[in-house]
């Protein structure tokens, strides 16, 4: 049992362009450019950033769902980036993932039962009889009842249709769970119940989370340390509080001060910053230096395009790169 | 064309006892179930609910826009003293566009993939004027657009009022080729491009990142400040409608449930649906959240009384038999409830 | 909502909802009707034909009689009852056609089940392969199978299939190929599901809901080739009553003695029509399903 879960360090994922009748390579996406961090376990850990940030890219890329272009990937003291075939299939039993769309996630051919599982299916445990067993003892988990077993995907609604996802995510008793946009299809009164139902299902198993969203008040309601992410870069990086509190990076504080806010006692929370309009290009640059350049307010000038950048501890546990504080 | 009346001091739309059905394999769905409010000029209104509590429907009923299978039971929408519901598809070509106009949810899914941006918009401009072009084949329409240079001049002007620039080249791209914010914007200018006096915004932004819908409130803000639009703007983010507009309508399961001033009802809100929402909504101050218990009802066979109780905390026996009428409390604040309905 | 533990229970109620959608549109169902009514007479030709031993025998002195009571469709140029050759056809026409759309079905969706989910170079050889092949057309080549091993009915039925799995291997990597992108796919390899499970388990069962549709309107047009193909001597050899060979038989004799050959056409176009209709009406129910 290690004290940290999970470990990334330096992790690429580049996805490379083939244009022309010969498929040479021409282009670049950067997805991950560089990404590291370590997760304790049981300490939840929010990805945070807008679409295009890279930051489903990780998920999968942790989840091994695409191979890492470079860098290393530690779950529980294993390094997995370079696994293949048996072995891979053997550590994919302790990190499981749950999607962003419940509806597409689900094969509408199979019922619940069939759907939930197919880990256990697929990894050749237990009987039929166990895995029936097995089956309800999630559903109840997941708080559904057994009248569920031999529905169809299309006769759920969404939030019961993500409880399924969930089920399936736990069927093997993984350590780490990554939640992909959890909760960003749902009505909010139902992703109130998916989230309290996590945070049950953490406490009673012993997981992990790793949050992928986009929805920065779930973040903050749900995890210990955050990360911000943009255009495939790791721009900030500390707890959750720090991040929320004390925002350093000019993107961070962007996307805070966008927060529409219900109460008034919120808006005296958040920074003031100006946005700039959208004119995001995409990663294909291959333009060296900070990528928010074109629409950061804080923009320095030409450091901002020459720096190499690095995370820099600007503050106690408070990770930053930014030009501002080289 | 009907008679639209001159009345300066009633409401711009109103909309009264609406009922709704929908045709499906399993039954009679009674979705939209007596749907009271009004729009007054001017006015910016949030029609806020979750997913399957009617606000879609509602917004297509005003626009004539209903789907085949759904049948209007009941009720009048009117719009300056003429009822929409009535209208013929002749008489809704001098409303549609003109007086009321949509911004659609997915701007990208709303815009023709096979003609470029300018194309459409010309398209539209030219449609104000003329409207035999729109019997003109595809090919043919292509060809005739080209030569309209004061059309060309129009479209220009309006991509620029909305902040797209460089205009030239956004007339030239397909819709693949430009963002999803830049998609909304241009949705908005078709939106706008018949100087309506009513807009409907169907969740504008909700599929875009949070940083540009942020950005297209602003731009959408200002144009309805700029040009004194009357609006509905369809949302299930509580947020955004307290941003948007003055007065919010909660609406579930096809009903109307609470109307309230927007910077009031969070502060105070009375239904107990409106509270559970409240108490559900992760925030940056309350750590908790507590969810409402049970699920939305079927339309099928809708219960009797009022469609909350079955997951209500504070449900009381005539709530089963009878359903609540919205009513005036004080200070133009209205709720459908019994708790508050002893008369 | 009532639940119940039955597994079937969504099954039923799937199939419910799609005969509703089906039912919407008439021509379909009209199609069906005739479908079914073709299935039945094919069950009990031999109990409907007035004269069920006019498959195999003549009776020269009933030639060329025109359409009467007693024979309505006439007689052909060995004086045998039209109608009952067209119904015992059925049992004839009908199977084949099974036969053949199941031969396709077999060679056509391993192919492109192999093409769509290994993609790469499997994919582009196995691809270009069934570029190449549908290029040769089917009439063509049964001329070369009937000339290489005799004309007949099973041939043709082999040099038919033999051109058509091209198509279905197409298709079906085509599905595969849009199946792949979705979520429960990318689900079932987190978990671990090796290839084999994903392609079986996972993307078939859904890659068969549209191929249905493909399947229904190709068995039309398996009628129409065989029916071709007896027609130009090149199928079913008199005197089995296939109908286009009923139809070739009398093809000497027009216009004059106009029934021995437009009968037999009629029943062909209709058969083609019901599998075609059918086929649509499936496609409503199935694109509504999507959603």
């Amino acid at each position: 049992m290690t004290y940290n879960i999970v470990e990334v360090k330096n992790l690429k994922k580049y996805f490379f362009l083939k244009k022309g009748v010969l498929g040479t390579a021409s282009g670049v996406i950067k997805a991950v450019d560089d990404v590291s961090f370590t997760i304790e376990r049981g300490k939840n850990l929010g990805v945070v950033g807008e679409s295009g940030s890279g930051k489903t890219t990780l998920g999968k890329t942790i989840m091994r769902l695409y191979d890492p272009t470079e860098g290393e990937i530690w779950l529980d003291g294993v390094e997995i980036s370079k696994l293949k075939g048996y072995e891979l299939k053997k550590v994919r039993r302790r990190m499981q993932m749950v999607f962003q769309d419940p509806a597409s996630s689900l094969n509408p051919r199979r019922d619940v039962r069939s759907i939930i599982t197919a880990p256990l299916d697929i990894h050749g445990v237990g009987t039929k009889k166990e895995r029936l067993a097995r089956a309800k003892e999630l559903l109840n988990n997941v708080e559904l009842s057994e009248d569920y077993l031999y529905r169809r995907p299309a006769n759920l609604s969404g939030g019961e249709k993500q409880r399924v996802s969930i089920a399936r995510a736990l069927a093997l008793n993984p350590d780490v769970v990554v939640l992909d946009e959890p909760t960003s299809s749902l009505d909010v009164s139902v992703q109130a119940k998916i989230l309290t139902l996590l945070a049950d299902l953490q406490k009673k198993l012993k997981l992990t989370y790793i949050l992928i969203t986009h929805d920065l008040s779930v973040v903050r309601n749900v995890t210990d340390n955050t990360i911000v992410m943009y255009h495939g870069r790791l721009v900030e990086r500390s707890t959750t509080d720090n991040v929320f509190n004390d925002p350093l990076h000019p993107y961070t504080q962007t996307l805070l001060s966008s927060l529409p806010v219900i109460f008034d006692e919120e808006l005296a929370l958040l920074p003031k910053a100006k946005p700039l309009p959208d004119t995001s290009a995409r990663q294909t640059d291959a333009t060296q230096g900070c990528p928010f350049f074109d629409r950061c307010p804080e923009k320095i000038g030409e450091r901002c395009l020459r720096e190499e950048l690095r995370m820099l501890e600007v503050k106690r546990d408070h990770y930053v790169s930014c030009a501002k504080y080289y | 064309m009907p008679e639209m009346s001159t009345d300066v001091d009633g409401p711009l739309l109103d909309v009264r006892n609406l009922k709704i059905h929908i045709k499906s394999f399993e039954g009679l769905a009674e979705i939209i179930d007596d749907v009271c409010f009004n729009l007054n000029k001017k006015e910016v209104i949030a029609l806020v609910g979750e997913t399957g509590c009617g606000k879609s429907l509602t917004a297509k009923a005003i626009l004539g826009v209903l789907p085949s299978n759904a049948e209007v039971v009941g009720g009048e929408v009117l719009y300056k003293g003429v009822d929409l519901l009535k209208l013929s598809e002749h008489d809704w070509r001098s409303y549609r566009g003109k007086e009321l106009s949509m911004i659609p949810q997915n701007p990208m899914v709303s815009l023709n993939p096979l003609l470029t941006v300018g194309e459409q918009l010309m398209d539209l401009i030219c449609l104000q004027d003329q409207p035999e072009i729109a019997l003109l084949p595809y090919y043919i329409r292509r060809k005739k657009l080209k030569k309209e240079k004061k059309a060309y001049d129009k479209a220009i002007k309006i991509l620029e009022d909305v902040a797209l620039k460089p205009a030239e080249r956004v007339m030239r791209s397909y819709p693949f080729q430009i963002s999803g914010g830049m998609a909304q914007r241009v949705c908005i200018a078709m939106a706008l491009l018949g100087n309506p006096s009513l807009l409907v915004a169907d969740e504008p932004g909700t599929s875009l990142d949070v940083t540009i819908s942020k950005v297209i409130l602003d731009l959408l803000e200002q144009k309805i400040r700029d040009l004194g639009l009357s609006v509905i703007f369809i949302t299930h983010n509580l947020a955004v409608a307290r941003r948007i507009s003055q007065r919010i309508l909660v609406m579930y399961a096809g009903n109307v449930v609470e109307v309230c001033d927007s910077d009031k009802i969070f502060a105070e809100p009375l239904h107990p649906y409106t509270i559970g929402l409240k108490k559900a909504i992760p925030t940056l101050i309350q750590k908790e959240m507590i969810s409402i218990r049970g699920r939305v009802p079927s339309y099928i066979n809708p219960p009797r009384g009022c469609r909350f109780n079955t997951r209500c905390d504070r449900v009381m026996d005539i709530c089963k038999l009878e359903k609540p009428k919205l009513v005036n409390l004080e200070g133009n604040h209205l709720v459908a409830c019994h708790l508050y309905n002893r008369r | 909502m009532n639940t119940k533990k039955n597994p079937n229970e969504s099954l039923i109620k799937e199939i419910k909802g799609s005969f509703y959608l089906f039912r919407k549109n008439r021509l379909a169902v009209v199609g069906l009707f005739i479908l079914m009514s073709l299935f039945f007479v094919a069950i009990f030709a031999y109990q409907l034909a007035p004269y069920p031993e006019d498959a195999e025998t003549s009776h020269f002195e009933r030639r060329f009689q025109p359409p009467s009571l007693e024979h309505l469709f006439g007689t052909d140029e060995a004086g045998r009852d039209v109608l009952s050759r067209v119904i015992i056809g059925t049992r004839i026409s009908l199977p084949t056609a099974f036969v053949v759309v199941f031969i396709s079905v077999a060679s056509g969706m391993p192919l492109g089940l192999i093409a769509g989910m290994l993609g790469g170079k499997i994919d582009s050889i196995i691809m270009r392969i069934a570029d190449v092949w549908i290029a040769i057309p089917s009439i063509v080549f049964a001329l070369a199978v009937s000339a290489i091993l005799g004309p007949s009915l099973i041939n043709s039925a082999i040099a038919i299939a033999f051109c058509a799995w091209p198509w279905h291997a197409r298709f079906i990597r085509a599905e595969v190929w849009h199946i792949k992108e979705e979520s429960y796919i990318e689900a079932a390899e987190s978990i671990g599901a090796s290839k084999w499970y994903i392609a079986t388990r996972e993307v078939l069962p859904n890659a068969f809901i549209p191929y249905i549709v493909k399947i229904t309107t190709d068995l039309g047009y398996a009628i129409l080739l065989l029916a071709t193909l007896g027609f130009l001597g090149l199928g079913a050899q008199p005197p089995t009553p296939e109908w286009g060979t009923i139809a070739g038989e009398g093809r000497m004799h027009l216009p004059d003695i106009w029934w021995v050959s437009i009968f037999p056409g009629v029943v062909i176009f209709l058969a083609v029509l019901a599998f075609n209709v059918v086929g649509d009406g499936l496609r409503n129910v199935i694109g509504v399903e999507e959603m």
